[in-house]
């Protein structure tokens, strides 16, 4: 992808981007700021299945699971034994890795339309102790009034702006790690094995350690952006679990452009930009989200970013 | 003792509802190696147009038959215009089940509503029969006995008749097929249409125990890949296998453990990705 | 020294019988040629060789040590190393990428998230010099899908050879080549160090013979001659299966 941008131009434009969302508070309503919030939020979790999709070739329709066991666990150590941030966040990351430790044992096996299925079952049925765990859950209502984060004596996340800043902050340092691990040997190695797993083995690549490997890593991202939809919302509930959250993360990496880690980005601005405006215009928002899924599987799998790179690719070529 | 009879006999007629839908599931990914996320919408528009074909003639078979049979013609027609161009391309097909599942769930809102609605039994078997020291209605004996015959038919197909045998060769390889001379591009058509008619089957043959509501295609397609997962991707016998077993868990969860009922289901599903990850009667991941 | 060796290997898919009792053994340094018709079963020797697809029965050596359990990836980690029939490259990636995943340390890199891939100044230069050294420099940067097919071929071996492994099992190098990328490839062959022990399939026989010392005949998944090469060829066994596949081909 950087190979047809040069890098002057990537730094512009992050450079840009980058005083465009540091300055956005001073000019943005505070409702319009909260979807600048949400997309930050899904950016990061659209990042993190890319990093399983995109690179490592494997496609999941379960990873909402990770975003909303983070986000229960999380919830839960505040606001039933008063843990802070410091201790939770931690501890929760911890149970979402071995979760995903566990289900990417089970799954891994399998590869293509079985590994789908698989972990799809596995995260409706996290969804389905979630609904149906009252006393723990709340059920469908689920857990209302959760805390903020008390990060520190003059810093209130409280504050709408404030918060902006930290969700900026946590999502900016978490996506240089993943920029940074696509980047990496390991990441290459990803793409190898994606391009050819039979390759990869004859090369002495332990190819099921490497894949459960970014299995595990991608859950951890996502239920980092679990976490802070939850702070964002300040509440969980069985939907952060559902198989449309899956599906919904899912389409904005295709729509994106899968393999970019740009493209996610976009395809969550995008997507939650179009849910926003559709749901102020009709009630049938629902049925334009499919038709927008379908648009895509027909028309653009290999989304914006891909469309944007055969532009560039007809400009080199005279 | 009675207690007891009565919780398996249940289980066993839901599970033949899940056997009519997984046995579809399986059917069209073992040919056409579509993993259908529509299934879901095909088992609620068969309740939803069975309940209106009944509510207006007052004939059930009537409407059991022509609700199945409108949703086969959905079926096809999905498969051939949106399907065939993504032949082979997993993650667009998933894209585009998933968003049909989304636009059939909001038309069904559109068309019937948000509220639960149920679907009286049909005249003729609204008795309940007495089994020894029994009593137990007669719609579900007829659900498992109706079932049964399904699963023989299906059978014969499969393993009796020149269709049959065509599917299973296009099942094994469909470019070998396709050299023989079988006709694969209508035996998709076809495949994909008996798994629509199922999924519909038991949409409107649930109507009256389980009901028709909202919500109902993700549950009863989430209970489908769990029977799929257990009893293995495109195995009949797994299908049927499978679907009693979750029609049983799920019966015996929710009364026994009304909180985690799902956790009876994934207790076993879990076990067999971990011992045998292609399905218990199924054939390689 | 016996570098590599099968004892008694069969495979059988289901009814199949691909392989049936196949014994051979390879000295250190040795150019060992596997010929025979189509369907022979000589490609999935290999896979059993290499690990790729576990043996119905039957035993693999290596230096001695029985690796018959071993997995194609730890195979590859003690020095067995080969190349496809069908060529298998990572198509989205430029060659030099290609070149650095086969040449990086596999076991350590699993813990190589935080540096940058094209970073290790060593890793690259030992790429770009492998590259020149067979005259491939100049596409180190183009994407393999826009590599001539030849070229592929050439990137292949290379990918196979980047870690100078002891055993090179070559799966018809020459298949599909113009006459001049044959020259090309098999001066490649010529070029391997004499203490590596390379195993080939292969069918352009004139090419096959002069590369090789010993030869193996299989047909029908069978051994059906083996020998040094004057010996093989005189057998009227071997000329029947020939005479016979001159026909077809």
């Amino acid at each position: 992808m950087t190979r047809h941008f040069s890098p002057l131009t990537i730094a512009i434009v992050v450079a840009i981007a980058a005083v465009g969302l540091v300055a956005l508070p001073q000019v943005l309503p505070s409702y319009y700021l909260g979807l600048v919030v949400k997309a930050l939020i899904f950016a990061l979790f659209a990042m993190s299945l890319d990093l399983l999709i995109g690179y490592a070739g494997m496609a999941s329709l379960g990873h909402a699971a990770y975003f909303g066991l983070a986000a229960y666990s999380a919830g839960l150590l505040a606001q039933k034994l008063e843990w802070n941030f410091w201790l939770a966040v931690p501890v929760t990351l911890a149970i979402t890795g071995t979760t995903a430790l566990l289900f990417g044992f089970l799954a891994l096996r399998t590869r293509g339309s079985y590994f789908l299925m698989i972990t799809l079952a596995l995260s409706q049925l996290i969804w389905g102790m979630a609904v149906g765990w009252r006393s723990l859950t709340g059920g469908t209502d689920g857990l209302p009034n959760l805390p903020r984060p008390d990060l520190m004596q003059f810093v209130s996340l409280n504050n709408e702006v404030t918060f902006y800043y930290f969700v900026l902050i946590v999502v900016t340092v978490a996506g240089f790690f993943i920029f940074q691990i696509a980047a990496s040997p390991f990441g290459y190695v990803l793409r190898g094995i994606r391009e050819s797993e039979t390759r990869m083995l004859a090369l002495g690549y332990d190819v099921k350690r490497y894949r459960l490997s970014i299995f595990v890593i991608s859950a951890l991202f996502a239920g980092l952006a679990g976490i802070l939809y939850m702070y964002f919302n300040r509440f969980v509930s069985p939907e952060f679990l559902h198989v449309e959250r899956s599906a919904e993360v899912l389409l904005m990496v295709v729509l994106g452009g899968a393999g970019t880690l740009v493209g996610p980005i976009v395809g969550a601005a995008a997507i939650i930009g179009l849910e926003n405006l559709a749901s102020a215009f009709t009630e049938r928002w629902l049925m334009i989200l499919g038709a927008v899924y379908v648009m895509v599987a027909l028309f653009a799998p290999k989304g914006l970013i891909g469309a944007v790179k055969s532009l560039v690719r007809r400009k080199e070529q005279p | 003792m009675n207690f007891w009879i009565l919780q398996i006999l249940n289980g066993i007629s839901f599970g033949m509802l899940l056997f009519l839908l997984a046995s579809g599931l399986s059917l069209i990914f073992g040919l056409l190696k579509i993993l259908n996320l529509t299934h879901g919408s095909f088992y609620l528009f068969g309740g939803y147009i069975g309940l209106t074909i009944f509510s207006k003639t007052g004939s059930f078979v009537l409407a059991v038959i022509s609700a199945s049979l409108i949703v086969a013609l959905i079926g096809v027609v999905i498969e051939r215009v949106l399907l065939r161009p993504l032949h082979l391309r997993e993650l667009p097909q998933v894209l585009l089940t998933f968003g049909l599942l989304l636009i059939f769930a909001d038309l069904a809102m559109l068309a019937w509503g948000g509220n639960p609605q149920t679907v009286p039994r049909p005249d003729f078997l609204r008795s309940s029969i007495q089994i020894g020291p029994l009593v137990y209605p007669s719609y579900r004996l007829f659900i498992i006995g109706f079932g049964l015959v399904i699963a023989a038919l299906l059978w014969w197909f499969q393993d009796g008749t020149k269709l049959g045998a065509m599917v299973r060769a296009g099942v094994d390889n469909e470019e070998i097929a396709r050299a023989l001379g079988i006709n694969v591009s209508l035996l998709f058509s076809i495949v994909f249409g008996i798994g629509a008619f199922l999924a519909a089957m038991g949409g409107i043959l649930g109507g009256p125990i389980v009901g028709v509501y909202p919500g109902a295609d993700f549950e009863v397609l989430l209970l489908g890949f769990v029977v799929v997962i257990i009893g293995g991707l495109g195995s009949l016998r797994g299908a049927l296998f499978g679907g009693l077993l979750v029609g049983l868990l799920d019966n015996f969860g929710k009364v026994f453990f009304p909180e985690l009922a799902l956790f009876t289901i994934f207790a076993p599903m879990v076990l067999v990705l971990a011992l045998r990850p292609a399905g218990l009667f199924g054939r390689g991941a | 020294m016996t570098a590599f060796s099968a004892q008694s290997v069969s495979k059988h898919f289901g009814g199949v019988r691909a392989v049936t009792d196949v014994s051979l053994s390879v000295e250190r340094g040795e150019r060992h040629l596997i010929i025979g018709p189509n369907g022979a079963g000589k490609t999935t020797l290999f896979n059993i060789l290499s690990g790729a697809v576990p043996a119905s029965s039957g035993r693999t050596s290596f230096f001695g040590k029985d690796i018959t359990t071993l997995t194609a990836n730890q195979r590859a980690l003690l020095g067995i190393a080969r190349t496809f029939q069908i060529t298998n490259l990572f198509s989205e990636l430029t060659v030099i990428e290609n070149v650095i995943l086969a040449l990086q340390p596999p076991k350590a890199t699993q813990l190589a998230l935080f540096t940058r891939m094209l970073g290790d100044k060593t890793l690259l230069r030992g790429a770009l010099e492998l590259l020149d050294h067979w005259e491939l420099g100049d596409i180190a940067h183009h994407p393999v899908s826009t590599i001539s097919y030849g070229q592929k071929r050439q990137i292949d071996l290379i990918l196979a050879m980047a870690r100078t492994p002891s055993i090179l099992l070559l799966d018809e190098p020459m298949a599909g080549l113009s006459a001049a990328e044959v020259v090309r490839v098999s001066s490649m062959i010529r070029r391997l160090p004499g203490d590596m022990t390379v195993m080939m399939i292969e069918h352009d026989m004139d090419v096959a013979l002069e590369l090789a010392e010993r030869i193996t005949v299989m047909n029908q998944g069978k051994v059906i001659a083996q020998g040094d090469v004057a010996s093989v060829r005189a057998m009227d066994e071997v000329a029947a299966i020939y005479l016979g596949a001159e026909d077809d081909a």
